[in-house]
């Protein structure tokens, strides 16, 4: 049997263990209400959420869209570790305090947080468009990768479009099967995969460069701009470089598949376990990993289409067909469990923050759990549509578009937590103003001064929430200091 | 938890990566002859940055256990 198809039956065969696992946890750990189908009836454990976080965290971003950034600017994209280990901070800090909330006032998204907060049913469904928009991006960008994946790694035996049909059909699967409950032991099982599959990975493209220290000096010899900044392509110039460590940190903490992990977890350690799980799988898969297949597909690969297809094409020239299925298999596994992540927490977002905004209390848990399964079915099929015209790079439309979108939610949320003066004008106006902003500078492609637009909708956003909240600090606030500011100091 | 020790070494720490020293805009020197000098700060950086996480999440945990007490 030729070799492309069997690497095809190995990423299937794959792909449907991991669903018989799905089910068996899913029939052991019946979901029975929102919060059980949601959030794994928040007692996610010490040992199991380090490993969920890990897995949707890392996407295929790990497996293609990272060698593809370190292939195309060289070592500056080393940034997005430098940057997102203050994600870990964020979880113990912001991820606690909204941990205990949620856990006191029944929240399940940052909409219900925004709600409660703000009083305020705009700022609620503004946050709640915005995460879901801003997902179904990252969403789509994960199908892609998948699907790209697939394709290549099977020497086109399954066309593009297949293997996004494919990849729609199991992750449906997983999550309506399992739902979060059943995801989180998949996640976990991805995790420990994709880690090791990364390794492997970049064991296989060092090899044939010659090891760690010939790739270096081949690239001192042949292409030393990709050894400092700002890169081969001049990207990450001051400007961008200081704008990655806003972006990266809040983009990603702000993805909701990320928030709710704090939701999820059964007490402090978990949670503080999962802050370290961050550094450390940035480090092994960003770090090093990603870092050394970037160069040596430089090096080693003459024709190379699409950045992201680095790894793949590092994996079908030097290792041979077995071991590179393997590792694409932990590649998909690595989309496959963010797509798990993202789908389940935007339907949730749509069906319980959006679809019923008003009547949550008034439908039963059965015909909630009906709705939010037909808004996972939607969602899949929205986002395989956007999948259909991918781009070049995976990673710029996630950070520039994604991370930049969701960045937005910062202000409101972090002046919420800590400054009792924040008033829901403020809120509201500078949200709504720093995504108006935002996008309006990408579609006319303006940096003002050199700046990204995202620096300037970022900090408009902060200036205007409090300025605002300052020329309504006389409206009575008592509820929201009573509720917020009594207990919950610290 | 010491709030104001975490805040003051995360800024030093933040600082430290985020201000794009104009040595990191050149390759070299290249230390033992094949590191580029801003991939070993930069790498440097990121170990230490590891090491200050744990250190802040044992914090944590110690921090919840008292408060639980």
């Amino acid at each position: 049997m030729n070799t492309d198809l069997l690497s095809f039956l190995i990423i299937v065969a794959y792909l449907i263990m991991m669903l018989g696992i799905t089910v068996w946890q899913g029939k052991r750990a019946k979901s029975k209400d929102a919060t059980g189908f949601f959030l794994a009836g928040r007692g996610v454990s010490s040992v199991l959420l380090p490993l969920t976080m890990i897995a949707a965290m890392q996407s295929t971003f790990a497996f293609l869209g990272a060698p593809g950034m370190y292939y195309s600017h060289g070592i500056s994209y080393i940034v997005i570790v430098l940057s997102q280990v203050w994600v870990a901070l964020m979880v113990i800090y912001f991820g606690n305090k909204i941990r205990k909330l949620a856990n006191k006032y029944n929240y399940m998204s940052i909409g219900d947080y925004f709600k409660d907060r703000y009083d305020s049913n705009y700022i609620k469904v503004l946050a709640s468009i915005i995460s879901v928009l801003m997902t179904m991006v990252f969403l789509a960008m994960q199908y892609v990768g998948n699907a790209r994946a697939m394709q290549v790694i099977t020497g086109n035996v399954v066309s593009y479009q297949v293997a996004i049909i494919l990849c729609v059909l199991f992750s449906l699967a997983y999550v309506l099967i399992g739902g979060a409950g059943g995801v989180v032991l998949l996640d976990a099982i991805q995790a420990i995969v994709l880690m090791v599959g990364i390794v492997l990975a970049a064991y296989v493209a060092i090899s044939p460069a010659g090891g760690i220290v010939n790739l270096f000096k081949t690239a001192i010899e042949k292409t030393p701009e990709l050894l400092s900044r700002p890169g081969a392509q001049g990207m990450y110039t001051n400007k961008y470089w200081v704008m990655q460590f806003i972006v990266l940190p809040f983009g990603i903490w702000f993805c909701p598949h990320i928030w709710t992990r704090s939701l999820m977890a059964k007490d402090e350690n978990a949670l503080a376990k999962s802050a370290i799980s961050i550094p450390v799988s940035q480090i092994l898969i960003f770090g090093f990993s990603t870092l050394f297949i970037g160069l040596a597909g430089h090096q080693l690969l003459t024709d190379v289409q699409a950045a992201d297809t680095v790894l793949p094409l590092m994996m079908r020239n030097y290792s041979n067909w077995f071991v590179a299925a393997l590792i694409m298999a932990a590649a998909i596994s690595a989309g496959m469990s963010t797509i798990n992540s993202m789908l389940l927490v935007s339907s949730q977002i749509v069906s319980q923050d959006l679809i019923l905004l008003k009547s949550k209390d008034k439908v039963s848990d059965s015909k909630n759990m009906i709705i939010s399964r037909i808004v996972v079915f939607g969602l899949a099929i929205l986002a395989a549509i956007i999948a259909l015209k991918p781009p070049e790079s995976l990673v710029q439309v996630v950070q520039d578009i994604a991370y930049t979108g969701l960045a937005q939610l910062a202000p409101a949320f972090i002046l919420g937590l800590y400054w009792k003066g924040t008033r829901k004008e403020g809120a509201a106006l500078g949200m709504t103003v720093g995504i108006i902003l935002l996008f309006a500078m990408r579609i006319m492609q303006v940096s003002p001064l050199g700046y990204p637009g995202f620096m300037w909708a970022f900090f408009l956003n902060i200036i205007i929430t409090v300025v605002v909240s300052l020329a309504f600090k006389s409206k009575d606030n008592t509820i929201v200091e009573e509720k917020f500011f009594s207990e919950l100091r610290g | 938890m010491n709030h104001k020790l975490i805040l003051s070494i995360f800024v030093v720490l933040l600082l430290l990566a985020i201000i794009p020293f104009s040595f990191t805009a050149s390759p070299e020197p290249y230390i033992f002859g094949w590191l580029p000098l801003p991939l070993l700060y930069w790498w440097s950086l990121m170990v230490i940055n590891l090491i200050f996480v744990l250190w802040v999440a044992k914090k944590f945990t110690e921090s919840a256990k008292e408060e639980k007490k």
